[in-house]
């Protein structure tokens, strides 16, 4: 059965709960952010100052130039959060499934509520309206059958915008829009792909893969998954839950165990350095298997310490693979390396022993974090130190 | 075979080494307990292949020699249950039945011959402890072994003995604990033995209420075992490599501090109720005259706890997993124990009473 996703995206949240507040600043334009004459910059802007080009993250003091006649206030983050965990209820009556993203927006999987609250866009409607009832607040709502392209829709026809794109309508609303309407397409990636004459995702649908993999490397396969309007990520309701992966399916099953090894490896390396680039540490790994009749198998190992370390999460996802029977008899499609029960890495227990070996250890972690935070994730790659 | 026994000693026997068993074995043998008619008594065997239990019931009438295999079936519960003076315990191939006057329990046993083969040491020459003293070496330093799986030697406890010193040693790999003893008599040659965890703590059990009776300790090649009057432990040695533990412990410390055990530990509890689940750290500070305990959740709880002390040395704040110096504490004879450091990234000593060293890698926040 197909998903139903919901994306809700509040209208210029932190300025329209400042307008809300202050009536006598409706219809004008409203900033929320630094002071234009300190170094301060946008944190929010209303759509009446949007239309002189002004946008968050932008210094204050250059949309002071833009918009002179400009109210600008100072950010009341405990205000927005109240207002925020007022309209997370609203979402929460709905389903259980709910994933903040941040104050002003989250996913919501409505897949199981249509049954006791009817079709999802009729869900979408009731949350519109009550939003606009108890908070007095516009929230533009975008629903698909997976997370990408609920968002999409969402920003469609900001702001109070509503849009359902269905299953079935899906490669059609896709194939004219421009490429960088695509997750996780950049200014580098879209002038690749211009170059190439793709400008639109129904001409990148058109390109095979080989091709398209020669230019972009192991994101093409994730790219083209998303042309095809495909996302196979899930909500993750609890924050505390949540967890960071990196998985990827192979163009042919695979059966030699050291294949599966350097993958696996490959993905470990990957989630360690978002680990470190979060300022988190994890305890649990998990090992994810699809074989090819598509079964899926996971195998956790908690540590007795959190880490974000490399070499032990690759070691421990290599020894749950190493252990796993299955992979050694069955061809595989996919394989995934997991982390979860993280925290932040402010603090760590140290070691009684093989201190100088530690210490090597996360010095080379932060010299890779460093080469691929300045080059990009694919510009090194470790030898099988494992 | 046939004998005849008090439920009370079939039960003691029956708990005893059903504690060693695997609770679900992939082999069915495993899953039993053998029972052979020996030398006038009752011999009950478990074993998961690693440690072995051996329990001899004396006071038996044996009428028909004889070997079984069965599952404990909790019988142990049911024998501490059975009110009549005595039972007939019966075996016919491989069934069992157990009669008493108002009681009737038959159970299918395996062919005796499919349990496992289990070592035991019959040597003559062990060493000989006091049940006692070696059970509160073990308790001393069990805690300090590594919990989770697969860390092989952390997994064990290692008792080391050469002439007339004794230790006994547990590491995690960020606390150690260590109990150093003169024995009365000289062992011969040397023993570095890393035994199981589960064998100590088996042992516990064995020890509990027999203090005062008399420990035989052989050690032969790669098994361990442990005597106590008519109950025998035997175990294999774990292999792998011990980390060098003697490196790391300091020599010399520049700060010590005396302290009260009591009141440390319930200021620590309390501190440590109020810190993260995830991180579990309170922090320690030093400075003069005081101690305080800090710890928070961040945004939730938070604590702070001052204790005065008669300190008067640099200021310093060093953050411990509160468990770890909890587990110390709970184990103490003593009212005050003595903690020896330098500075924050250095392992933290903490020593009480004769002969009891423990230390402690503390938490460093993150730069």
């Amino acid at each position: 059965m197909p998903k139903s996703i919901l994306h809700a995206d509040m209208d210029a949240f932190y300025a329209s709960v400042e307008q809300r507040d202050h009536p006598d600043l409706r219809g004008k334009p409203v900033i929320v952010g630094g002071s234009p004459e300190s170094r301060g910059v946008v944190s929010a802007a209303s759509y009446e100052a949007r239309r002189f080009g002004v946008h968050s993250a932008m210094p204050a003091a250059h949309a002071k130039r833009l918009c002179p006649h400009a109210v600008f206030l100072p950010v009341r983050m405990q205000r927005y959060q109240e207002v925020s965990a007022r309209i997370r209820s609203i979402f929460e009556s709905f389903t259980p499934l709910v994933e903040p993203l941040s104050l002003d927006e989250a996913f919501l999987d409505v897949t199981g509520s249509i049954r006791l609250f009817g079709p999802a866009a009729e869900i979408g409607r009731q949350i519109k309206e009550m939003v606009r009832q108890q908070t007095d607040l516009t929230v533009s709502i975008g629903i698909g059958p997976n997370m990408f392209l609920a968002k999409l829709a969402s920003g469609y026809q900001k702001p109070d915008g509503f849009l359902e794109i269905r299953e079935e309508e899906k490669l059609a609303f896709l194939e004219p829009l421009d490429v960088t309407r695509l997750w996780g397409v950049g200014e580098a990636t879209a002038q690749v792909l211009h170059e190439s004459g793709v400008r639109t995702i129904g001409h990148l649908r058109n390109v095979p893969l080989s091709v398209l993999r020669s230019k972009l490397g192991k994101t093409a396969d994730f790219l083209l998954e998303l042309a095809h309007g495909e996302d196979a990520r899930e909500v993750v309701p609890d924050a505390e839950a949540k967890s960071l992966g990196s998985e990827s399916t192979y163009p042919e099953d695979v059966s030699d165990i050291e294949s599966l090894e350097t993958t696996a490896l490959e993905h470990a390396e990957q989630v360690a350095f978002r680990v470190r680039s979060a300022r988190l540490q994890a305890r649990t790994v998990t090992l994810k298997l699809k074989f090819a009749d598509f079964s899926l198998s996971t195998r956790s190992r908690t540590l007795a310490d959190a880490t974000d370390r490399t070499d032990v999460i690759a070691g421990t996802a290599l020894a749950l693979l190493r252990r796993h029977d299955a992979a050694r008899s069955r061809p595989v499609r996919l394989v995934g390396v997991s982390v979860s029960q993280l925290s932040a890495a402010s603090e760590r227990q140290a070691s009684l022993f093989g201190r100088e070996e530690e210490e090597r250890r996360r010095s080379l972690d932060r010299a890779v974090d460093e080469i691929r935070s300045k080059m990009g994730e694919d510009s090194i790659k470790r030898g099988r130190l494992l | 075979m046939k004998f005849i026994t008090k439920p009370v000693l079939l039960a003691n026997a029956f708990q005893l080494v059903g504690g060693v068993i695997p609770a679900n074995s992939p082999r069915p043998a495993l899953n039993n307990i053998r029972l052979e008619t020996k030398g006038g008594g009752v011999e009950l065997i478990g074993t998961d292949t690693e440690v072995a239990l051996r329990s001899l019931i004396r006071d038996v009438r044996v009428e028909q020699e004889g070997v079984v295999s069965i599952p404990p079936s909790n019988l142990a519960l049911i024998m501490r249950e059975t009110r009549d003076e005595e039972v007939v315990f019966q075996a016919e191939g491989n069934v069992c039945e157990i009669r008493s006057p108002r009681s009737r329990y038959r159970i299918q046993g395996d062919d005796p011959h499919n349990f496992p083969f289990v070592p035991f040491i019959e040597s003559g020459k062990s060493m000989e402890f006091q049940v006692g003293d070696f059970l509160e070496s073990i308790r001393r330093t069990i805690f300090a072994t590594a919990k989770e799986k697969a860390r092989f030697a952390l997994n064990g406890v290692l008792l080391e003995m050469s002439g007339q010193d004794f230790q006994m040693v547990a590491t995690d790999g960020k606390r150690l604990s260590m109990v150093s003893k003169t024995l009365e008599q000289k062992v011969e040659g040397k023993i570095f033995a890393i035994v199981p965890r589960k064998a100590m703590e088996l042992f516990e059990r064995i020890a509990a209420g027999r203090e005062q009776e008399k420990l035989l300790l052989d050690v032969q090649e790669a098994l361990i075992q442990f005597r106590v009057s008519d109950v025998t432990l035997s175990a294999k040695l774990v292999e792998g490599n011990f980390p060098n533990y003697r490196e790391v412990i300091p020599k010399e410390y520049p700060i010590r501090l005396e302290l009260p055990a009591a009141p440390f530990h319930s200021d620590l509890q309390k501190a440590a109720y109020m810190a993260s689940d995830t991180s579990r750290v309170v922090y320690i500070g030093f400075k003069k005259g005081m101690l305080t305990f800090k710890s928070s959740n961040e945004g939730v709880a938070e604590a702070e706890l001052e204790m005065p002390v008669e300190y008067d040395n640099k200021e310093l704040v060093l953050g411990f997993n509160p468990e770890y110096l909890a587990d110390i504490l709970k184990v103490l004879a003593s009212g005050t124990f003595r903690m020896e450091f330098a500075e924050v990234n250095r392992p933290v000593l903490v020593r009480a009473d004769e002969g009891y060293l423990n230390l402690i890698m503390p938490i460093t926040p993150t730069a």
